[in-house]
């Protein structure tokens, strides 16, 4: 049953379908030759009650903010500004991608967003300072990830709603992980530009009167931060609630610049409810799956047949993460969340691991899934903007980018407590 | 048939003006949230009037704009594909393959709607409440919600019905314009034209 389901499922998403309906009709069929029971008449319900959510709210809030501040052109200043602050390392602007995908994703749920954002006002600078292009394009795939990771995230929220952790406690436990991340990624391109000079490009020139002018572009993603992850520590609000005040905060923004107007209102509603619909209707199809596997016994049959791999805990969690890469290649990230997450994180905390962690070193190997050819979105995103050249420059550049957040996961099975500290020396244990 | 394209590319145009203007409608919908919730939050936390029942209709709101928004998602081509193998076909087969995701698009949806349907019926008929403080009659948010997943299985049907008339006429290309995969992945954040570009 576990084996026909899962080729039928890989089967029917290599033709091509749309992930969402080849979920539902692997549902369908699971209902119609799996039991007897007539499950098709509970497919309202199971829809009604996976919809009618007050959490999920903030997926399509995350993904408005990202509009927001990316249409009201504060994207572009913070990236000017990070270049006068950060193009003076190995490597030059390639710095300010990291720091500015790592500032962006800090006001925005989505890699996907944060890639193509920076990438956006980025591209310029290659031709303009001589960079090495793949690994500048690689900069920028790499730095996008970090939109999951750094909090907010709707990757977070995603599993936090599906494993039934806290929100908070999860947003804590990317924060250190995320910033640490995004300095490795710095590190590895400061060394990789010492080691080859002419990767670096020109150096950038620039004065402590330009820095200091450019410094207030940087306040309004920082508000924002502010606004959307500091509030719940305080006590001010849930994770929705936050994400509803982010959307305040981007729109007053957005007004502030002189951009606000029905147009651009418009264009980023479209824009919103094209992503966030795609995103739900596949968290509605996997659900829904979810439960028909779950009362078909089916999710307990891929738990027992793991442990009876008799690998030992560390074993096993190997070999998740291995099945994670491997499923990276081939699936988008939130597909791999919502499928796998009501399988696995039961299996992980019957192993004995803390489900905040795992969700810390899932959303990493989700960040390389994201730019692992031949389904690495954020790949197609950087050469989307691109416009030029082929996608293996960007695959090429990107590479060396997913052995930097291996390291990570390896530092997080080392040291689990880089992502457990913050949110135990907030919450207690 | 053959002799009357504009009625089916009329048909076409019309699911995609009703969708974009549902999306728009969503996208107002989720302001108008954004600031009501920002306002509960903030009298909660000073000590004002409480609105009251904010969470129930946060739900409400996200679970119809969501469904009001799969049209769109749709006829805009938003859904995620996997199209590495997609990629190494011939021409003939991948529009043999557009066709397969779009029938399997219609096929689930159409099937969800029905129940969806089913389900704010008989809540209608039953006079079902909500089991909260504010006992919300079941069968208006759901109706609503029911409604985007019609509206979704009428814009496939249209863009089904564009599709075929292109492809009867042997224009392969533009039919892959209707019913081709898209942009990758999570929906193009950055659509061309945009006023940041």
């Amino acid at each position: 049953m576990i084996g026909i389901s899962l080729s039928a499922l890989l089967f029917i998403l290599a033709l091509s379908v749309p992930v969402a309906a080849a979920l539902g009709v692997l549902t369908l069929l699971l209902i119609q030759f799996g039991t007897q029971v007539p499950l098709e008449r509970m497919i309202g319900d199971m829809a009604w009650t996976s919809m009618a959510s007050d959490k999920l709210v903030a997926i399509p809030f995350f993904i408005l903010m990202g509009e927001l501040v990316l249409r009201s052109g504060l994207a572009e200043k913070m990236y000017a500004a990070l270049v006068e602050w950060l193009s003076w390392l190995p490597g030059g602007t390639m710095h300010a991608n990291i720091g500015s995908c790592a500032l962006f994703a800090a006001t925005s749920g989505s890699s996907v967003a944060t890639a193509a954002t920076i990438g956006t006002v980025a591209m310029p600078q290659i031709e303009k300072n001589g960079y090495d292009e793949p690994l500048f394009l690689g900069s920028i795939a790499a730095g996008g990830t970090l939109g999951i990771l750094i909090p907010p995230s709707v990757g977070l929220i995603v599993y936090g709603v599906l494993a039934e952790v806290s929100i908070p406690r999860l947003y804590l436990a990317g924060m250190i992980p995320g910033f640490l991340l995004a300095a490795l990624f710095s590190l590895f391109i400061a060394v990789v530009c010492l080691w080859q000079r002419e990767k670096g490009g020109r150096p950038v020139r620039t004065t402590w009167a330009a820095r200091i002018a450019l410094l207030p572009a940087l306040l309004p993603p920082l508000f924002i931060f502010t606004v959307v992850v500091l509030t719940i520590y305080m006590g001010i609000a849930t994770p929705t609630e936050a994400a509803a005040f982010g959307v305040v905060a981007a729109l007053g923004l957005a007004a502030m610049t002189g951009r606000l107007n029905l147009a651009m209102l418009r264009a980023a509603s479209e824009g919103t409810i094209r992503t966030s619909a795609m995103v739900v209707g596949i968290i509605l199809a996997a659900l829904v799956l979810n439960f028909v596997l779950a009362f078909l016994g089916i999710s307990r049959q891929i738990t027992d047949t793991i442990f009876a791999l008799d690998l030992g805990p560390t074993g096993i969690m190997l070999a998740i993460v291995v099945l994670y890469l491997i499923l990276g290649c081939f699936l988008e990230g939130f597909s791999i969340v919502i499928i796998t997450v009501p399988i696995i994180v039961p299996l992980v905390i019957e192993l004995g691991y803390d489900p905040i962690w795992f969700g810390i070193v899932l959303t990493l190997l989700l960040e390389a899934a994201l730019i692992t050819p031949p389904i690495g979105v954020n790949l197609y995103v950087v050469q989307s903007v691109r416009e030029r050249g082929g996608i293996l420059d960007v695959i090429r550049g990107s590479w060396p980018f997913v052995l930097v957040m291996l390291a990570m996961v390896a530092a997080l099975f080392a040291a689990p407590g880089l992502a457990l500290w913050l949110p135990e020396f907030v919450y207690g244990s | 048939m053959n002799d009357s394209p504009p009625l089916s590319l009329r048909i076409y145009r019309s699911a995609e003006s009703l969708s974009r203007g549902l999306a728009w409608v969503g996208g107002a919908a989720l302001i108008v949230m954004a600031f009501v919730i920002t306002a509960e939050a903030l009298l909660r936390r000073f000590g004002g009037p409480l609105i009251g029942g904010v969470d129930e209709y946060t739900a409400y709101v996200f679970a119809i704009t969501m469904t009001w928004g799969f049209a769109y998602t749709a006829i805009s081509r938003g859904n995620v594909r996997i199209d590495f193998i997609y990629d190494l076909f011939p021409p003939g087969i991948r529009i043999a393959l557009d066709v397969l995701a779009w029938a399997s698009m219609l096929f689930f949806f159409a099937i969800v709607a029905y129940f969806a349907a089913d389900l704010a019926w008989s809540a209608f008929q039953g006079g079902d409440r909500a089991r909260t403080p504010l006992r919300t009659l079941l069968w208006v948010p759901q109706g609503l919600w029911a409604l985007g997943f019609v509206v979704l299985v009428l814009a496939l049907l249209a863009m089904g019905a564009r599709a075929l008339v292109l492809l009867r006429r042997g224009e392969r290309d533009a039919a892959r314009q209707i019913i081709g995969t898209g942009g990758h992945g999570e929906g193009d954040a950055l659509p061309q034209g945009d006023p940041a570009r």
